[in-house]
């Protein structure tokens, strides 16, 4: 018993990190209504100035673009020598500082981080979606990982040590003080924040501009400013939690990025609310993480499955918010889901053969690179469809496609592949059967959105995908170590071999070969009109009056719960199809194409590229990684070490100018083409009012004929 | 106006989303050089030439492929392999007379970098061999190089994939070994109670079971897993009893988690681990954590004090300091310096022996790589290819044992 008592009072520190992160995201939710996914590495960051200086003395300066870099560019084009200064990437202080001016210096540089994340990020971006939001969260995450890396390494950094390391012993078992103190930390905090939320201006300004943001101002308040002064505590406190944490386990750009995951689950259970119910349930689970793996040493019934420590945890967050969840959503929940207009597709059938004709050419003539660029495209544009049923249609932030993907990927290596076990089921009856397979996990991973909704599902199903990562993924016993490449025979027509690695007979020679892209093409082909026509038809309707106001749909007699699993199970069989076509394009399958926080990348994408829309989705497909867009800059533009950030940047970039995605920007930019080209007294007016429609009548209209 | 300009100009930037693996090829890099045939005592084995190689020879051109950026990186892999090629053309005069030339792609923990890398060698005419250093997920590579017959040549291997590579040849035990290894060493100290502490992946799952099979059936194996980033691993190591246990053995890409924790409970059996576990800058910044656990390496640990060193060693840690651009910013060798170093010495002994005219013939080339019996520079003395099942693409599986002493490895003779 002793030994259980141990590993509570153990497993608190680990909660204490998820606690502490936890109340830093509850405390920029309440403040400016974002969940700030990049609140794990905010700490880090914090957490790496301080070690830097505590270390070695450096400050490291983020890396910044050289306005003289452009003139020795020209410089060295016109055959010259110049060298001018560039930027220094360090500060020295020729000594490694003492504790206090090192933490004063890192807090400092936290506070300014703050302050610069709602300057440049979060304020552009008040009135914008939840999602993108959250997509801008995404990049200022990939962001500073990118600076960590490129200032501070990928090794493990040691950071000199805040805490006494002495010990204690309880019940006979030794007991670190230090992790008693930073359990204390966490509630410190959250006593903390409960005070200056019930008790200081900044408190109860805040809660009054969140209740009512046009009353607060009306009353001379400055949501801006509050906004801002949040964000300046929130980033204190994920300075505090790094600089604190860090000296236990030492520093990698990782950790406190995957850490996000099991604090995202606290601050849900607390509703994104209380300190107090978001501090305990972060310390929970990292006691239920730290008991586990002793139950099992104890008890040989007990489970000794891979990834049950990280697993367990967001199944109980799974269940938990059920429960919790009402099945009818209360007045005014639904106000939070703000997306882009999803209009009917118009000219879907020339511009599809027009696409279809434009891959073709490219497959057949493109140089090997981009041929394999056109196919990674074209699987992305697959899993960016199961985004704009899921989300663009039905307005359900489902954050596990990936993970279903993964689902089509291996039931599939599963049922045709090759190695002893496979079930060796030949085309085309293994694949689709492994399609719908993923279509009924998308169904069952979808019950839960009966009874949940908005942001809270996006996390539920954010913790749905890290369970599956943990016990799926991580798992040897289901994803063998050589079901990677060559695992998988490739496809086969009537004796036509369409071997990823075939040379087709026309164009340049090289790997891979056209064939499998020409029958990658055909099924892109039939999804997107399959989405299409979804979009047109009774359903489509259904599923936007859904995403416009649920209450308003049921109302009006839409099966609610019935076309939330259509969606979901459509999704999760386009997925799945997915899934499939990269196994085939990889002929294999590994871990790190479906892991957790590829979910959330994989939204970020589809977001991008248009969320609402299958033209959307075809945006999405060049963007994805190796895909068309990607190789091209590759290619042409060698982004070498700084690709992380450009790619953090570009994201965050694009989400504050375009939150309604590329989509939305291209097709601007055609009718504004169209206009110029008509006279200036035709008849333009039904190029204009696509995205003036207001969605929910149009919608409801449908559903009442 | 303005905003229309930003979010044309964010299209642009956008299209960089790269998101999920990110990373992927990056732009070649070559190593230098210039004239007449060439030696290579300084290899540590056989000679012939000196002086720089011959600029009028066209180059032999090899792929070079490395995680050399994300999640798990090995730069260090790359920059000795890259001053290795500096140092056989500037000093050895080449490969017969030929410069050597490596064509570097970076790969990462994605299938998309790993098919484009394999894509890009495939698809090069000049490239007749490709080299690997450190591929986590190389599958994608392996197929696409060999669905082009071109043969591989690899320096670690981590997974079951290269294990069982077609067309590769790994000159270097790697993780299979270095576990085997931790295994054997842990019974040969007659232990009664073993814990093994891994992290919660498959391959760690597999490498204790390699452990595990070395051990006497009598032994009590404590087998705890770690969640990957685990915030604080000390629960999971009291679980696995390490206070009573008579050796402890990890499988970790990074121990200095687990260090402080043994630290903390003041443990004393000895901590037997594979090289890639601590890194030289963790070991310089706290040797006490370390003290007494036993390194068991696939290849050589560069760190060892200067009386410990072989001749190969001294050669490659002056020369590296020389060439090797990580070396020169100040930082110490990385684990797999080494490594990156003596695989391409070691190919090129291998093909200084080949007849000149079948320098371009991969199947030549596949045919004097098997062939080569060894010693590879910093690596096993003898290997033999292919190698035995279950690790067909593994032709040498020795490793070397060494014992941590303030911050310094210590070869031990056993």
């Amino acid at each position: 018993m002793s030994t259980y008592l141990q590993l509570a009072i153990l497993g608190l520190a680990a909660g204490a990190i998820y606690s502490a992160i936890a109340q830093g995201v509850v405390l920029a939710y309440k403040g400016s209504g974002v969940v700030n996914l990049a609140h794990g590495a905010m700490a880090m960051y914090g957490a790496y100035v301080y070690a830097a200086l505590r270390n070695s003395g450096t400050f490291a300066i983020p890396p910044l673009p050289n306005p003289l870099a452009l003139i020795d560019g020209v410089d060295h084009l016109a055959g010259g020598h110049l060298s001018l200064p560039s930027i220094p990437t360090m500060i020295n202080f020729g000594h490694s500082l003492g504790t206090i001016p090192a933490a004063v210096i890192a807090l400092a540089t936290a506070a300014l981080l703050g302050y610069l994340v709602h300057l440049l990020v979060f304020r552009p971006l008040r009135s914008a979606s939840p999602v993108a939001k959250t997509v801008a969260s995404v990049g200022v995450t990939l962001t500073l990982e990118a600076i960590v890396s490129l200032r501070f390494g990928t090794d493990e950094v040691a950071v000199p040590s805040l805490l006494p390391s002495n010990t204690f012993k309880l019940f006979g078992a030794p007991i670190p003080v230090n992790r008693l103190i930073l359990c204390g930390v966490a509630l410190a905090i959250a006593a903390g924040l409960t005070v200056i939320f019930r008790y200081t201006y900044l408190g109860i300004a805040t809660k009054a501009a969140a209740d009512n943001e046009m009353g607060a101002m009306l009353s001379g308040l400055s949501p801006d400013r509050l906004a801002a002064a949040n964000w300046i505590l929130s980033s204190l406190i994920a300075a505090i939690v790094g600089i604190l944490f860090s000296s236990l386990t030492g520093l990698d750009p990782t950790d406190y990025v995957l850490y996000i995951i099991p604090a995202l689950g606290a601050a849900l259970v607390a509703r994104f609310q209380s300190y107090w119910i978001a501090a305990i349930a972060g310390l929970l689970i990292g006691v239920i993480q730290s008991m586990i793996p002793q139950l099992h040493t104890d008890f040989s019934w007990f489970p000794n499955t891979v990834g049950l420590e990280d697993g367990v945890p967001f199944i109980l967050i799974i269940v938990a918010i059920v429960l919790l969840g009402k099945r009818i959503p209360q007045r005014g929940t639904l106000l939070g889901v703000r997306l882009p207009s999803s209009p009917q597709p118009r000219c879907a059938l020339p511009i599809g053969v027009g696409v279809t004709l434009a891959v073709t050419i490219g497959l057949l003539f493109f140089p090997p690179a981009l041929r394999g660029a056109l196919m990674n495209s074209m699987s992305g544009t697959v899993l960016a469809l199961s985004f704009v049923i899921i989300l663009g249609m039905a307005g359900q932030i489902s954050l596990m496609q990936v993970a279903i993907a993964g689902v089509g990927a291996i039931l599939v290596i599963r049922f045709a592949g090759s190695l002893p076990g496979d079930l060796h089921i030949p085309f085309p009856f293994a694949q689709i059967l492994a399609v719908v397979a993923a279509a009924v996990a998308g169904l069952v991973c979808g019950l839960p959105a009966l009874r949940v909704r908005g942001i809270h599902l996006a996390i539920l199903t954010l913790a749905a995908a890290a369970a599956f990562e943990a016990l799926v993924l991580n798992n040897t016993s289901i994803l063998r170590a050589n079901d990677g490449s060559g695992a998988l025979p490739p496809v086969s027509i009537f004796g036509l071999n369409l071997d990823i690695n075939r040379h087709f007979p026309v164009g340049p020679a090289g790997i891979p070969g056209a064939w499998f892209g020409f029958f990658e093409l055909i099924v892109v082909d039939v999804a997107c009109f399959s989405v299409i026509r979804l979009r047109r038809g009774a359903m489509g309707r259904r599923l936007l009056a859904l995403r416009s106001n649920e209450r308003a749909a049921l109302a009006l007699g839409v099966d609610v719960a019935r076309t939330k699993m259509y969606a979901f199970m459509y999704a999760g069989l386009l997925a799945g199809l997915a899934g499939v076509l990269s196994t085939y394009t990889f002929t294999g399958v590994s871990a790190d194409q479906y892991s957790a926080l590829l979910s959330i990348s994989a939204l970020a994408i589809a977001y991008l590229g248009g969320i609402a829309t299958v033209g959307g989705a075809v945006y999405a497909g060049t963007l994805a990684t190796g895909g068309l867009s990607f190789t091209l800059l590759e290619t042409y533009v060698h982004l070498g070490d700084y690709q992380f950030l450009v790619a953090g940047v570009g994201l965050v970039i694009t989400a504050v100018i375009n939150p309604e995605g590329i989509v939305g920007v291209m097709n601007g930019l055609v009718l504004r083409l169209i206009r110029r080209a008509r006279p200036r007294s035709g008849p333009d007016a039904d190029l204009k009012p696509v995205r003036q429609q207001p969605a929910v009548p149009a919608a409801l209209a449908g559903v009442e004929s | 106006m303005r905003r229309r300009y930003l979010c044309t100009v964010s299209i642009g930037i956008v299209s960089l989303l790269l998101l999920a693996g990110c990373s992927s090829s990056s732009k070649p890099q070559t190593s230098s050089s210039t004239s007449a045939p060439a030696s290579s005592a300084a290899l540590g084995t056989s000679s012939t030439g000196s002086g720089q190689a011959n600029p009028s020879l066209a180059p032999i051109e090899v792929g070079w492929a490395n995680e050399d950026t994300g999640t798990y990186a090995y730069p260090a892999a790359t920059d000795a392999a890259l001053a290795a090629a500096d140092y056989i053309n500037d000093d050895l005069g080449g490969i017969q007379g030929h410069e050597l030339k490596l064509d570097t792609c970076v790969v990462g923990l994605d299938d998309q970098s790993n098919q484009q890398c394999g894509d890009q060698f495939a698809n090069n005419s000049k490239v007749h061999l490709v080299v690997v250093g450190v591929a986590l997920n190389g599958g994608p590579l392996y197929t696409a190089v060999s669905a082009a017959n071109k043969p591989m040549l690899g320096a670690v291997p981590i997974s079951d994939t290269d294990y069982e590579a077609p067309d590769m040849d790994w000159y270097f035990g790697g993780a299979a070994a270095e576990y085997e290894g931790i295994g054997k060493y842990a019974a040969s100290l007659n232990p009664q109670n073993v814990s093994i502490i891994r992290n919660d992946i498959g391959s760690c799952v597999e490498n204790s079971k390699l452990m595990t099979e070395q051990l006497p059936a009598s032994t009590k194996v404590t087998n705890v897993a770690v969640p990957v980033g685990a915030a604080d691993p000390l629960p999971q190591v009291i679980s696995a009893k390490v206070t009573t246990a008579n050796a402890i053995m990890l499988c970790f890409s990074d121990c200095q988690s687990i260090a402080q924790a043994l630290s903390t409970l003041h443990v004393s059996a000895p901590v037997i681990v594979n090289s890639s576990c601590i890194n030289p800058q963790e070991l310089t910044s706290d040797p006490s954590l370390y003290q007494n656990w036993v390194v068991v390496n696939f290849g050589t640990q560069a760190n060892v004090a200067a009386s410990n060193r072989s001749s190969a060693l001294s050669l490659f840690l002056t020369e590296y300091a020389k060439y090797g651009k990580l070396a020169k910013s100040g930082q110490l060798p990385g684990n797999e310096a080494p490594e990156g170093w003596g695989i391409i010495m070691t190919l090129a002994q291998v093909l200084d022996q080949m007849p000149a005219s079948s320098l371009d013939d991969p199947s030549a080339i596949k045919a004097a790589l098997g062939a080569f019996k060894g010693p590879v520079v910093l690596g096993p003395t003898t290997i033999s290819c292919p190698g035995a099942a279950p690790y067909t693409a593994v032709c040498g599986l020795g490793t070397t044992q060494y014992v941590l002493k303030a911050g310094v490895p210590v070869p031990i003779s056993s």
